[in-house]
């Protein structure tokens, strides 16, 4: 199998595509209580704590040239199982948990007849055909629409410009630890971006530590940006809500052109579009290690947990709880690594 | 082939079916034992004057003082004959391939070796300019369908010792020529020899035109509707992607000359450009990029907006559209799908009717069609002005347009049955499409993405000839190792 050659750069901007559906499908209303420099510093720490985990996976994949499935191929039979097993579920929950979040969101801004099924089906087939054309075809489209994705961003914060009212800003320090945690546990599920990475990079990609960094500042700004206009050109109007970002988009005045809400879906569909493709890919590098189209049996998995979800209310719940993906992300990108690197090391003798 | 000439004879014209084009004339030559010869010739791929003047006449003028046939084989090709050139062979399948090719083949009794006299003088179309390519500013000539009139053209403008022409035969019955032509010093060995195995993989039983060898030379031809082939008629055109490294393939008997690797942003780029002032002709760039988009979104777009998001229109665009189509009987989808399809057909008619009953499709499609059915209700102006535009916008980047065409079908359909959100995803699927293709392993989509900010001097703008000159960007460098 011809190993893929993503450079840093593209893979960085990819990764960044990636981040955007947390940003943008966050469904967290805005707490009154705390001040914009409280949320800026618990977005902080969420960015902080997902750098942090991207640098120790960085790092055991760089010094142990261990760190995930492939290696274990060849020594363990059990061992590669089990581990390509825990990727895919991973994996399989995160396309579901972002399809689940993607499809509320379009269910309840932009269609209401929409079902939650259909329209993750839809997108999760489309994915496919996304992900067999390769993780780098995909890196590549994403170069492209980060520049639309940029000017799409801009054009809704440009348009927002004049709502801006800072009359009534509180610079201080205060709010909630619950809060706090919210915006920490939200901003902390970007951390997937980490086991992509992993899964992704071979052992010859050059993806540079500097990278990583611009990577997580970009992150910030953008976070930081959405929740400084959230808070100061929607106000108040924003707690009531769902989906602010959404919000932003249609209070957008550009000139006499209004309500931009098209560049949001835009931007939302298109970045969970490479989100759920480059997973699927990253099922396909884990679990078989071939080029053949066995991974895409993996989405009738996902297409039974999304007609689940959208029956069952319990379910849903489950697949959308930021705190069990942050879990699953941790154990992926650390745990997992680190118990194969003790029990095989040795064996694999790398 | 045998010694006798009449042997020779009767094999020849068994082996062309005694066809009317055959022609044989016998003669004695002036040797002590008025020795017996023949000259072969296909009626029509000779110019009769040549073979009377060049080689009748002075084969019955001169006096050989050899009598054994070998031996006047070699004095015919070395002191008789004043063509340039004359090829001395002995196998039947030499003798088809120069007989098909216009040489007039020269048979003596008592001998194997036969001589090929070039004399080709069929009749073809002289170099006029290519209707396909025209410019405003630069060379009038265009190719024709002689390929040794074609590689003189190229000849011309390069003249550098690293042109080569590369001979390939391809097509088990045609036995078409091909000429493979690159810089020795800028071409990728890598990618001629990608290029000589797909030809010799070529495995059809007839090449009639270049669009022939296009499936056999893309990367996975058949899972992308973008073309990664370049075709042009322009010699000036060849010659400079041949300085960038690529390769060119000249098929004879069509005036079409194939270019590889070809790129997306090499669609909006023309001759033109390069003789207008930067400033303008960054402008026409810009401007048909625009039309691009213009034409393949333009009318999906307009019907997920008439028909899922009327509140996306600016009011005064709205009242009138909402105003226009209400009149109408049909779905703006199927309106406009109606109408995209009628002016298709239209237009494949202009192509394929005779000349001056043109006017008349023209005329019927102009009033008849449209404005009759406006003024009868059965079609909305608006929806015919968006489609209008479209149709217009997609003749500005022309080689795109069998793509476009697809593409627009595709964005009506997704933009009428799923709104702009089927138009995203549709604009996805075609974005990773392009992005997945590749043309002999360079990324189709290459100076955009990959991304390179030095390609970026000749993509959307186009910069000073003192820019453009300093380094000449090589096709090989956007390369990139693929995922099997």
């Amino acid at each position: 199998m011809t190993q893929i050659k993503i450079p840093s750069n593209r893979m960085l901007i990819t990764l960044l595509i990636c981040m955007l559906p947390v940003i943008l499908l966050e469904n967290i209303k805005s707490a009154d209580k705390q001040t914009f420099l409280y949320e800026f510093v618990s977005t902080f720490v969420g960015i902080a704590a997902s750098a942090v985990l991207f640098c120790l996976v960085y790092v055991s994949q760089k010094y142990t040239k261990c760190a995930d499935v492939r290696c274990l191929y060849r020594k363990t039979v059990v061992g590669s199982f089990v581990t390509a097993l825990i990727y895919c579920v991973y994996f399989v929950w995160l396309i579901s948990y972002i399809l689940l979040k993607y499809s509320d969101m379009f269910s309840k801004k932009f269609n209401q007849n929409a079902s939650l099924f259909g329209i993750g089906l839809i997108l999760l087939i489309l994915c496919a055909y996304s992900s067999y054309k390769g993780a780098n075809a995909i890196a590549r489209c994403a170069l492209i629409i980060s520049v639309i994705t940029a000017v799409s961003l801009l054009l809704i914060f440009c348009g927002n410009i004049l709502n801006i009212d800072l009359s009534v800003a509180d610079f201080g320090f205060s709010g909630n630890p619950s809060g706090f945690f919210d915006v920490m546990s939200n901003t902390f599920s970007i951390s997937f971006t980490a086991v992509i990475c992993l899964v992704l990079q071979n052992k010859s990609e050059k993806f540079k530590l500097r990278s990583v960094f611009v990577l997580f500042a970009a992150a910030l700004l953008i976070f930081t940006a959405f929740a400084f206009f959230i808070r100061f050109a929607l106000g108040s109007y924003a707690h009531m809500q769902e989906y602010s970002g959404f919000l932003l988009s249609k209070s957008s005045l550009l000139g006499s052109v209004g309500g931009i809400e098209g560049l949001y879906l835009f931007v939302s569909t298109i970045s969970v579009f490479i989100l759920v493709s480059l997973c699927l890919c990253c099922i396909k590098k884990s679990a078989f290690n071939t080029n053949g189209k066995h991974y895409l049996l993996f989405i009738l998995p996902t297409a039974i947990l999304l007609f689940c979800a959208q029956n069952i209310e319990s379910v849903r719940d489950v697949l959308t709880n930021q705190i069990i993906l942050n879990i699953m992300t941790v154990v992926v990108s650390l745990v997992l690594p680190a118990i194969n690197l003790a029990l095989y090391r040795r064996d694999t003798n790398v | 082939m045998y010694s006798s000439l009449k042997e020779n004879i009767s094999a020849l014209k068994e082996l062309f079916a005694n066809s009317a084009d055959l022609t044989v004339r016998e003669m004695n030559l002036n040797s002590s034992d008025n020795k017996k010869a023949a000259i072969v010739t296909i009626e029509g791929m000779c110019s009769k004057d040549t073979v009377a003047i060049s080689i009748i006449e002075p084969l019955l003028d001169y006096k050989f003082a050899q009598s054994d046939s070998d031996s006047m084989i070699d004095e015919i090709q070395k002191s008789v004959l004043t063509s340039s050139e004359i090829v001395k062979f002995n196998t039947l399948e030499e003798t088809v391939m120069f007989a098909t090719s216009g040489f007039a083949l020269i048979l003596l009794d008592g001998t194997k070796q036969m001589l090929a006299i070039g004399s080709q003088g069929f009749s073809f179309r002289s170099v006029t300019e290519p209707e396909s390519e025209v410019v405003q500013r630069g060379s009038r000539e265009g190719f024709t369908e002689p390929l040794r009139i074609n590689m003189t053209l190229i000849r011309r403008r390069i003249k550098s010792p690293d042109l080569v022409f590369e001979t390939v035969t391809v097509g088990k019955n045609s036995k078409t020529q091909l000429m493979l032509c690159y810089l020795q010093k800028s071409v990728s060995e890598n990618l001629l020899e990608k290029v000589r195995d797909r030809l010799n993989g070529c495995n059809l039983d007839t090449v009639l035109a270049s669009g022939y060898l296009s499936d056999y030379l893309e990367d996975n031809s058949s899972k992308s509707i973008f073309s990664g082939v370049g075709i042009s008629e322009r010699p000036d055109t060849v010659c400079g992607k041949l300085t960038e490294g690529r390769i060119a393939i000249l098929v004879d008997g069509t005036p079409s000359v194939i270019i590889l690797p070809h790129l997306f942003v090499e669609e909006f780029q023309s001759v033109d450009d390069y003789s207008n002032r930067p400033y303008y002709a960054s402008f026409i760039r810009i401007l048909k990029y625009l039309s691009f988009i213009i034409a393949v979104f333009l009318p999906g777009v307009y019907t997920a907006f008439a028909q899922y998001h009327p509140e996306y229109f600016p009011t005064g665009l709205l009242i009138k559209t909402s105003e226009s189509i209400s009149q109408t009987p049909l779905p703006v989808t199927l309106e406009v799908f109606l109408i995209t399809i009628v002016y298709e057909i239209m237009r494949e008619a202009g192509l394929r009717i005779p000349k001056p009953l043109g006017h008349a499709v023209s005329i019927v499609g102009a009033l008849v069609i449209g404005e009759s059915a406006v003024s009868a209700g059965i079609i909305s102006s608006s929806t015919l002005m968006v489609v209008a535009t479209a149709a217009i916008c997609s003749y500005v980047t022309s080689p795109m347009y069998p793509t476009i065409t697809v593409l627009r079908f595709l964005f009506i359909t997704v933009g009428g049955l799923f709104g702009m959100w089927g138009i995203i995803l549709a604009t996805a699927i075609v974005l990773v499409n392009m992005c997945s293709k590749t043309s002999l392993g360079v990324p189709y989509m290459s100076s955009l993405a990959p991304f390179s900010l030095q390609s970026m001097r000749d993509v959307f703008i186009r910069s000073s000839w003192k820019k453009l000159s300093k380094h000449t960007i090589k096709i090989q460098r956007f390369s990139e190792k693929e995922e099997d």
